[in-house]
């Protein structure tokens, strides 16, 4: 059984399936064209989007919670890591790692403090009455909601999947600059057509905002 | 791909493979203003978000309509006649009505972002900071004495409103302050005046100065978390025994805060603080986060947009010494280019 009203969970579902198709099919064009930016990104929202339209519809939900809590704390582990070696690289600077870790995060809060889910997202319910914080839950809700609205607002587009630190971001900041042709193809610049269309990085963007709000709509039903 | 960081004053910025790259430009400074828009933005969002609860949907007192028919009681006749009409219309449809609700919600928030839609998303703002202030928190409990800014009087989503008319898109500098760039040094320090006038004479007027009514305010909130609930017994606990002592030392803060903008930089940002650490103070201990933790509001109250006013007051200088800074002849990420 889904909350009322159910079109809005379904919704919220099924947009939660379109960003983890569009994130299976950005990591395929992604191996195919060598692109070796954003593919760790593209894997979580793959995993966050199955995961969360289970959590939205219960029908939907598959496979048991321990794998889920597994992949999403290599998925922290990973963002942590990447975290770290960005700040020893460049050093002290909101790197876009965090907010994948952050991400990743609550999705391991949300499977390990289900309960407090059941008012909103059915498939939760658990026999467990451990419940996460509510501020916390809150907190991440509106960092998750910052990060929607600064990424939306943001001049550099795909950011949210690749950071600024990627040379071919680096190199499309240059404007009027003398630039050498990097090593790799530059994310978006080498394709076109419909390829051009799956890397575009404002969809990259877009994507990410997409996953944002719901998530914290999650958060706030967790509340 | 080597990298060299350099410092630059205040503003750290990284030279990115300095073999590679040559230009002549330079990393504008932040515009400040555009910031504050977007965090007015990030509040709507959220709002938009609460009004996705469950309980927004239901009908009868549990849900909105009952939420909205409550804060008719207190009020004049025709206040109270207008506030309840609007609640029994929700109250015939509340999935479509709060479906509504929470779409102009989203449409200012994301209005806000993109720049063409900035002005109409403002102003829409505006008059549904307005028309919620009266059908949502019945004039702010203003006409019947209730408004203490203890408890979110004169009405947390009026800051909405006062926001987006400081915030309104004009082009210049964000010197002295931000809230000075569109309306202006004299006109924004009018603003904060009354505007802390005002709070201060609620703190101390009506049931404001009660211990009574100020214990209840608190002891009210149900359903908290156990660190805010322990908070709020310790709160309820003051406001009984020094309530009025609490209402008057809130009423001579605002005073020193209103006229903190008129007094030197140093002594203004010393006044800032104090309003800044006396809204964190309220909206975790008197307004409990807007009572979101509860799972019942739709909107954080007045604390966040108070803190947000307060910085729309402070005396940046920082982006015009990174400015200063920024050797011309290497290309530059600044750091606000390096957030994700």
């Amino acid at each position: 059984m889904t909350a009322n009203p159910a079109w809005l969970y379904y919704l919220f579902a099924l947009t939660m399936l379109a960003v983890a198709a569009y994130g299976l099919v950005l990591l395929a064009v992604s191996v195919a064209l060598r692109r070796n930016a954003g593919w760790d990104v593209d894997i979580a929202h793959v995993f966050m989007g199955v995961s969360m339209a289970g959590m939205f519809v219960a029908r939907w939900a598959f496979g048991p919670r321990p794998i889920w809590e597994l992949i999403f704390t290599v998925l922290l582990v990973w963002f942590l890591v990447q975290s770290i070696q960005s700040e020893i690289a460049f050093g002290m600077h909101l790197t876009h790692y965090l907010i994948h870790a952050a991400m990743s995060f609550a999705m391991l809060l949300m499977y390990v403090y289900p309960a407090g889910a059941s008012s909103g997202a059915m498939s939760m319910t658990s026999p467990s009455h451990a419940r996460i914080d509510p501020g916390l839950s809150l907190l991440l809700a509106v960092v998750f909601l910052a990060s929607a609205i600064f990424t939306l607002a943001s001049p550099n587009k795909g950011a949210s999947h690749h950071g600024t630190h990627s040379r071919a971001y680096a190199l499309s900041r240059a404007v009027g600059g003398t630039v050498e042709a990097p090593d790799g193809p530059a994310p978006a610049a080498a394709a076109s057509g419909a390829v051009g269309l799956i890397t575009a990085p404002w969809l990259e963007d877009a994507s990410h905002v997409v996953m944002a709000i719901a998530m914290a709509f999650m958060l706030v039903l967790l509340i | 791909m080597s990298v060299t960081e350099v410092w630059n004053g205040d503003a750290r910025a990284a030279v990115i493979d300095s073999r590679r790259l040559t230009t002549g430009s330079a990393a504008p400074p932040r515009d400040l203003q555009r910031t504050f828009q977007l965090l007015l933005a990030t509040v709507w969002l959220l709002d938009a978000v609460l009004q996705l609860q469950p309980f927004m949907f239901i009908r009868g007192t549990n849900g909105f309509s009952g939420m909205l028919d409550a804060v008719a009681a207190g009020n004049p006749g025709w206040v109270a006649h207008s506030i309840t009409w609007n609640a029994s219309n929700v109250y015939h449809d509340p999935v479509l009505s709060d479906s509504l609700f929470a779409l102009v919600q989203f449409l200012i928030a994301l209005g806000i972002v993109w720049k063409r839609s900035l002005k109409p998303a403002l102003a829409l703002s505006i008059v549904w900071s307005v028309a919620v202030w009266w059908f949502g928190e019945g004039l702010g409990n203003i006409l019947h004495g209730g408004a203490t800014p203890f408890g979110g009087g004169p009405g947390g989503v009026l800051f909405y409103a006062l926001l987006a008319v400081l915030l309104w898109p004009s082009v210049g500098s964000d010197a002295p302050f931000v809230a000075a760039r569109t309306v202006g040094v004299t006109a924004a320090k009018a603003i904060w005046a009354v505007v802390w006038g005002l709070l201060g004479l609620l703190a101390v007027v009506g049931s404001g100065r009660s211990p009574k009514a100020l214990h209840d305010l608190v002891a009210s909130f149900t359903g908290q978390p156990g660190w805010l609930a322990r908070i709020d017994r310790a709160t309820a606990s003051m406001f009984l025994h020094h309530g009025t002592t609490a209402a008057i030392l809130l009423a001579v803060v605002c005073a020193v805060v209103a006229v903190g903008v008129y007094l030197p930089p140093q002594i203004t940002k010393v006044a800032l603080v104090l309003a800044i650490v006396t809204f964190i103070f309220i909206w975790v201990a008197t307004e409990n986060l807007g009572g979101i933790l509860a799972g019942g509001a739709t909107d954080p109250n007045s604390g966040p947009l108070v803190i947000i006013l307060a910085l729309l007051y402070w005396p940046f200088t920082f982006a015009r010494r990174a400015a200063r800074a920024v050797p011309a002849q290497s290309t530059t990420l600044s750091k606000e280019s390096l957030l994700p």
